[in-house]
């Protein structure tokens, strides 16, 4: 059980369980963030938090509180 | 195109190394006072500070501009958009004390250390570095 | 024969909207706000062949769904006043998420118009998108563009054009959901067609919203009296979260699916390549660059505007007084004259004579959100911003404050959370503005000879540890939780034109001056006012209101070691901080003075002691935001009670901190 904030700069993961809820859980949704789908960690900002990923092919940028509740499985 | 990005690397970095020298001298001006130099230092700690970030970008990762890498172009790049942002911001500030002596009716007098003319001098010095830019489709991961 | 005719204009944040709507509209334009809400309105007009057209530019979103004021105001403009054509701006480089939006436009019953800007960036990135079979599928036009160049402006305005004379409920694109949930929408779709309270909308939408929990549209169901097809819908939902997924999650992944098949046929994906963006954020979100960095261009930008704004400063000042000599020269009765030479002309223009600064740092501020600068320094600095109770959008428009505090506060409108937007306005006044300086460096001068510099630094720390502890405070307070979570897209780094910027500075400083010139206007006449009577026009500063208010509150200050003066003084700094000096000028019938006065400096002397002059410059600090800065506050929070509430608070804070100051002061042994 991979957290998404566990998958290194540079690597893609799918997400096998989307655990944001609530109004942020839907705002990751319409932003793409779904089960299913598959990002890539672009990088972690210099104080270690937020960090940015690249889904949909555009670029977002996710606190760790909450993007540590997506669950994922890193793709080659 | 090699032997191009390889003498114009050289060069920026040699710029890179000058901008570096020149803010660590402005930043110990601004500690101990004006130094008599040919280009009289600012003594303000943030120009020096700034002069000194961008000539560490541009010696950075040059080895991996010399190796034809998107990195270390990535490196050049922000070096000569800091380099003319800054340039052109004393260049502005110049012309915007000329207008304002004009305005108020006084003499308006050159003063080197105000304007950093080090500042400009070294973002014209650098502006070379552009052509690897333009060259950039030969670069490899 | 002219028929009216009203569009809107919807689309993602960052889509070159704004452009299109310029580019349509060109001056034709009016800026305002939706009524009930602090949320801008920008409308235009534009004539094409024998039609004229009313644009709405709606707010940029990413959904239609009801959660975000911003949401909420494009989606009910859409559904309730039904224009006769929404233009969907599809930026085409980013094509997948931005169809999401475009299938719920069209699914809520718009007649949709897709422009599909930025196809020189998908190009560049190696995308090929086939528009003829995208317009098929969608069932609406779809018009290539290439908005900041200029280019597909007829094609769109030929397309909107039929599309508007087409005008009948023409056949809407549907997304399949699926056996199960296509037979409970059409069951739905029955009821809701017999409920007359629902007539204007799209029955096949509201089915959908309906089982999707949508609470407005819940709202507006029982509005109309149908309360069984609510409960209907909500035995639905139940079904379908036990047979399939939770309702919301469900439909949205459908979307998705549908949006990827749609992609699937339309596009052809190109080979991933560095473009500038990449090579730029390389450097400028990197470990030990990126905070640097950005520092730096903060710097930059306060040396750019506080220089070359300088010339016009003067300029102005150059202005005023000629018009005050015109003023004063043709107008006899002495108490008309004082009332526009002093009072209009004197107060308003040292106002104004900050607007040069105002206006550089909405020019900067256009270029940053512009090139998508914006979002990298908030990425940067959020962590530590989140310490504090605030998060990375803050960041900008309180290190804006050190400049001025009117574009600072304009500048918070990114912050789209009201908590996190409110405690940034009410705390930013707390750093330290340009117009402070003069007060600093007159006392400093005066009391501090030889650490003038640390002395006035430790002014501007002071205002960054208030500002910190404010902050915390109001959360634990007022706005308790967390800021607000950060989902924040990073546009690609797009060169902002400086006629752009430039058009958006006039923006903002023009509607700065419409909305808070009336408050700095009466402001200025009533402290006019104040100072110049009773004893009439002409008379000693001494025979006013404004010296019988100073010295009716001079016990308050006396503690603090102030004269009535002082007090005074500070009466004066409510409307510029700098006019401080000035007031204390002609106290001492020093005609000119300015902070670098020495006769006024001996003359402080005589007044106040290091310990006391300290607490006066924090005090100074803290107390109250310039008349112009109100305006601002009352402008962007929509509400008297939050502005007075600053003014409030900071005059509290600041007796407080002048009080800890002296105490300190005196406890150290010093006078």
């Amino acid at each position: 059980m991979t957290r998404l904030t566990d998958v290194k700069p540079g690597k893609k993961a799918r997400i096998i369980h989307m655990g944001v809820k609530g109004p942020a859980g839907r705002r990751y949704m319409e932003m793409g963030v779904v089960r299913g789908e598959t990002i890539k960690v672009v990088r972690v900002a210099p104080l270690g938090d937020p960090i940015e990923i690249e889904v949909k092919g555009y670029n977002l940028s996710l606190r760790k509180d909450e993007a540590g509740l997506i669950i994922v499985e890193v793709v080659k | 195109m090699n032997g191009k990005v390889r003498v114009i690397g050289v060069y920026s970095a040699i710029i890179g190394i000058a901008y570096m020298a020149y803010g660590l001298i402005e930043m110990i001006s601004w500690a101990t006072g004006a130094m008599d130099m040919p280009l009289s230092p600012s003594q303000d700690i943030f120009a020096g500070f700034i002069l000194l970030i961008i000539g560490s970008i541009l010696v950075y990762r040059i080895k991996a501009l010399l190796d034809m890498k998107y990195e270390g172009l990535s490196f050049l790049l922000v070096g000569l958009v800091l380099s003319a942002i800054i340039g052109i911001m004393y260049m502005l500030i110049m012309g915007a004390d000329a207008l304002d002596a004009a305005i108020i009716g006084e003499h308006w007098e050159f003063d080197a250390a105000a304007y950093n003319l080090p500042a400009i001098a070294l973002f014209i010095l650098l502006l070379p570095g552009w052509l690897i830019i333009k060259g950039r489709d030969e670069f490899g991961e | 024969m002219k028929s009216k005719v009203k569009i809107a204009l919807a689309g993602n944040p960052n889509v070159g909207k704004t452009v299109i709507f310029n580019g349509l509209t060109g001056s034709r334009q009016h800026v305002g706000n939706w009524p009930g809400v602090t949320v801008e309105k920008k409308l235009g007009k534009y004539t094409h062949h024998d039609m004229n057209i009313e644009v709405v530019d709606l707010p940029g979103t990413y959904s239609l769904s009801p959660y975000s004021i911003d949401e909420k105001v494009a989606r009910d403009y859409i559904v309730e006043e039904k224009p006769d054509a929404v233009v969907n701006i599809v930026d085409a480089s980013n094509i997948e998420r931005n169809l999401y939006l475009t299938v719920q436009l069209l699914e809520a019953g718009a007649n949709v118009v897709v422009a599909l800007n930025m196809m020189d960036e998908a190009e560049a990135k190696g995308m090929k998108i086939d528009t003829e079979k995208l317009s098929e599928i969608l069932k609406a036009p779809v018009v290539p563009m290439v908005a900041v160049k200029g280019i597909g402006f007829k094609d769109l305005k030929d397309a909107i054009y039929e599309e508007v004379k087409k005008h009948k409920e023409h056949r809407h694109m549907s997304i399949g959901y699926g056996r199960e949930v296509e037979k409970a929408i059409v069951s739905l779709e029955g009821d809701v067609g017999k409920c007359p309270g629902l007539k204007k909308y799209r029955k096949r939408w509201v089915a959908i919203k309906l089982l999707e929990n949508d609470k407005e549209v819940i709202q507006k169901v029982r509005d109309g009296g149908c309360m069984d097809i609510i409960k209907k819908a909500e035995s639905i939902r139940e079904d379908i979260s036990k047979k399939l997924d939770d309702p919301e999650t469900y439909f949205a992944d459908k979307r998705y699916e549908f949006v990827d098949d749609i992609l699937g046929v339309v596009l052809i994906k190109g080979k991933k390549v560095w473009t500038f963006s990449d090579m730029l954020d390389k450097v400028l979100t990197h470990k030990i660059f990126g905070i640097p960095v950005f520092l730096a261009m903060m710097w930059a930008t306060f040396q750019f505007t506080f220089s070359v704004a300088t010339p016009f400063m003067d300029a102005i000042d150059v202005f005023f007084g000629w018009l005050g000599n015109v003023a004063s020269s043709n107008i006899s009765n002495p108490a008309l004259q004082s009332l526009v030479t002093d009072g209009i002309i004197g107060g308003v223009g040292s106002v104004l004579i900050f607007l040069p600064n105002i206006f550089l740092l909405f020019f900067v501020l256009s270029l940053m959100e512009d090139s998508g600068y914006l979002s990298r320094a908030a990425f940067v600095m959020d962590k530590a911003m989140y310490k504090i109770g605030l998060s990375g959008k803050s960041f900008v428009p309180m290190l804006l404050g050190f400049g001025c505090n009117v574009p600072a506060i304009m500048a918070t409108r990114t912050i789209e959370d009201r908590k996190d937007r409110l405690i940034t306005i009410l705390v930013n006044p707390l750093m330290s503005c340009s117009a402070r300086l003069p007060v600093y460096i007159l006392f400093a001068g005066a009391f501090f000879i030889g650490i003038e510099g640390s002395v006035i630094f430790s002014m501007y720390l002071l205002g960054i540890v208030l500002a910190i502890l404010m902050s915390l405070l109001l959360r634990k307070l007022f706005f308790r939780g967390k800021p607000s979570p950060l989902i924040m897209e990073m546009p690609p780094y797009r060169m902002p034109t400086v006629k752009s910027s430039a058009i958006h500075m006039w923006e903002k400083g023009s509607m700065f001056l419409k909305k808070a010139g009336t408050i700095i206007f009466l402001g200025v006449v009533i402290i006019w006012f104040l100072s110049t009577y009773p004893g009439g026009a002409g008379s000693d500063i001494e025979n006013s209101y404004v010296a019988m208010l100073g010295h009716w509150v001079q016990p308050i200050f006396a503690p603090l070691g102030w004269d009535w003066k002082a007090a005074v003084a500070l009466v004066f700094g409510f409307v510029a901080k700098e006019i401080v000096v000035g007031a204390y000028g002609t106290f001492y019938g020093i005609g000119d003075a300015d902070e670098e006065n020495q006769i006024l400096r001996g003359a402080l002397q005589g007044a106040f002691t290091p310990v006391s002059a300290y607490a006066y410059m924090a005090f100074a600090l803290i107390y109250v935001p310039c008349l112009a800065t109100i305006g601002v506050i009352k402008q962007e929070t929509g509400s008297w009670k939050w502005t007075l509430f600053a003014v409030a608070y900071m005059m509290g804070l600041a007796y407080l901190v002048a009080a800890v100051i002296t105490a300190a002061g005196h406890l150290l042994g010093f006078a």
